[in-house]
């Protein structure tokens, strides 16, 4: 294994370089190299963010099968009121594959994320305007330890426990993979671009061009985004006792129409929509299911609830797409959904990548 | 003029299949590699633009900024009980846009109403991360409305590479050797909303808020 580290930056390789009858160089496939690294892992963009919640249980979805190496958490509190500085808040976060749950510092979890650690706001937060004394924390989790508890599936879920103290909001909570600082020869992706020195042999498998083929198809595959992580409070989710489709109690205008929330699908061909995945995590009354649509520019798209009898429980995963070639390339999208009796609660949607 | 990508993925066959326009003894042809090479400066173009926030709004919006009609004095320190909107969307990685300088665009996008006869304000701003937004000139962009009925509101502010917070990062498993460490350029997000009644008897409301990176003007 061959590990190289490499700064963020996209060269620029103009088409020319590649003109028919001019002199092939290293420096080409050298740059060709650094230019597929980057485009497959320089810009890893799934992530899951929650802004000023309180005390409760919260839920975020992600896809493993990335060629993001690492995640980024933070968080922030903020001043609720009047600052009591004793006032704590703790924050417990576990990943889970829906089999196996990495919750200790040995499956990858850092201090300070296992609600082990009680955090403050500075002592300004007495004086100084709430938007100036916020308290920030940043945490790192390694996929690769996460990956060695989770094997059951690629789908992991994010679980957050917060308990704020009385006189604190948590003002944001983000998980936000990292770009890869890094090429690693261990990796099914990344060409380390010293295999094109000048005068250097250009050889078949691991250090050769195919390497490059492999990086380039790494890039469209594996670089996700997350178009929509709506995240409620389990104890306060949306609701539905509705037996035909309608829009979710907590998730409507004046009016009764759908939120909707705009988003950018990835514009890779043109006029062809992105394909993304979906899924949400719900609960039915006992001996009831369910159906929730995802609404698109692209069209409707139905994921069928099954029964979970009174327990929250992860979906099944739909497929759908978003049309990027709407206006401004944005494309906006609702929710709705039914049950067959009783009530259908949902406290987390997501959507992402899934590309063709 | 230069160019460097087509605009489109154009489909290369690689991996060792049959077709595989990258094998060993495959002709490399000066197309070939124009296409590699404009695939993945596409790529790198589009993987970087991405939504980073969404949120639910709020019904009850009737603070007006602390001095009418300026909009540095937009209150960002207002909490939910004061009629107050201003949620930090998170501190996320920017940068530039693939192999240009030009750095992304942030977008807002909601739906907004206001009541008669006042405005109702929807401001996006960024700042360095652990900081309230400065309300300096190039930092923030607004939008505003006076309509009464549900309307699309949409503000797209024209990030600088200036903007852009460098941040170092050392990545390392469980306590041991650092596996990989640098640098990432960040910038934090604010997202806020107004309304010149200044009265709980008067709201404005803010619906789906969603903030998003585009590509550059």
């Amino acid at each position: 294994m061959t590990t190289q580290p490499r700064a963020l930056v996209t060269p620029a390789l103009q088409s020319q370089a590649f003109a028919a009858r001019a002199t092939a160089r290293s420096v080409h496939a050298f740059t060709l190299a650094e230019l597929a690294n980057d485009a497959a892992s320089g810009h890893c963009g799934q992530r899951w963010a929650l802004s000023r919640v309180e005390s409760n249980t919260f839920h975020g979805f992600y896809e493993s099968d990335t060629t993001a190496a690492w995640l980024v958490v933070r968080a922030v509190l903020s001043r609720k009121g009047a600052a009591t500085l004793t006032d704590a808040t703790t924050l417990t976060l576990t990943v889970t594959d829906g089999t196996s749950t990495a919750s200790t510092l040995a499956d990858g979890i850092p201090d300070g994320l296992r609600g082990d650690r009680s955090l403050y706001l500075p002592s300004s937060a007495l004086w100084a305007p709430r938007a100036e004394c916020l308290a920030s924390h940043r945490w790192v989790v390694s996929l690769a330890e996460l990956r060695a508890v989770l094997s059951a599936s690629t789908r992991w879920r994010f679980d957050l426990v917060t308990s704020t103290g009385s006189s604190h909001y948590l003002e944001s909570f983000t998980i936000e993979e990292a770009a890869r600082l890094a090429v690693d020869t261990a990796d099914t992706f990344g060409q380390l671009p010293q295999n094109y020195l000048p005068r250097g042999v250009v050889v078949d498998g691991a250090s050769g061009l195919q390497r490059i083929g492999a990086t380039l198809e790494a890039a469209f595959d594996l670089s996700r985004r997350t178009y929509h992580a709506s995240s409620i409070a389990e104890a306060t989710p949306w609701t539905t006792t509705s037996t035909s489709y309608a829009v979710l109690t907590g998730d409507a205008e004046p009016g009764g129409a759908a939120i909707q929330y705009v988003t950018r699908g990835r514009r890779m061909r043109v006029a062809t929509d992105a394909r993304v995945r979906f899924r949400v995590r719900y609960k039915t009354t006992a001996g009831q299911t369910a159906s929730i649509r995802l609404h698109t520019g692209a069209g409707t798209y139905t994921l069928a609830l099954g029964d979970t009898s009174g327990a929250w429980a992860d979906s099944d995963v739909a497929t759908a797409y978003l049309k990027t070639s709407g206006v401004g390339y944005l494309d906006a999208i609702t929710w709705d959904a039914k049950c067959t009796g009783g009530t259908l609660s949902v406290s987390a949607r997501c959507v992402w990548d899934h590309p063709l | 003029m230069t160019i460097t990508t087509a605009g489109r993925w154009i489909d290369l066959p690689t991996s060792g299949g049959g077709a595989d326009r990258l094998a060993l003894d495959e002709p490399g042809g000066a197309g070939l590699f124009q296409i590699a090479a404009s695939n993945a400066t596409l790529a790198a173009r589009e993987n970087n633009l991405r939504t980073l926030w969404e949120g639910f709004g709020s019904s009850d919006v009737h603070l007006d900024t602390f001095i009418t009609g300026e909009i540095g004095t937009f209150q960002w320190g207002a909490e939910d009980t004061d009629g107050g909107y201003v949620r930090l969307a998170g501190t996320f990685r920017v940068r530039t846009h693939g192999e240009t300088a030009d750095v992304p665009r942030l977008h807002l996008a909601a739906r907004g109403l206001s009541v008669a006869p006042y405005t109702l304000g929807l401001v996006l701003a960024v700042a360095a991360p652990g900081e309230a937004p400065s309300m300096r000139a190039g930092t923030y962009a607004t939008t505003t409305t006076t309509a009464t009925s549900l309307t699309d509101l949409a503000v797209t502010l024209a990030l600088t590479p200036d903007l852009l917070v460098p941040e170092s990062l050392s990545l390392q498993s469980g306590g041991g050797a650092v596996e990989e460490a640098g640098q990432h350029t960040v910038l934090s997000v604010w997202v806020g909303a107004w309304c010149t009644s200044g009265s709980g008897a008067s709201k404005g409301a803010v619906y789906g808020p969603t903030v998003l990176l585009r590509e550059p003007a």
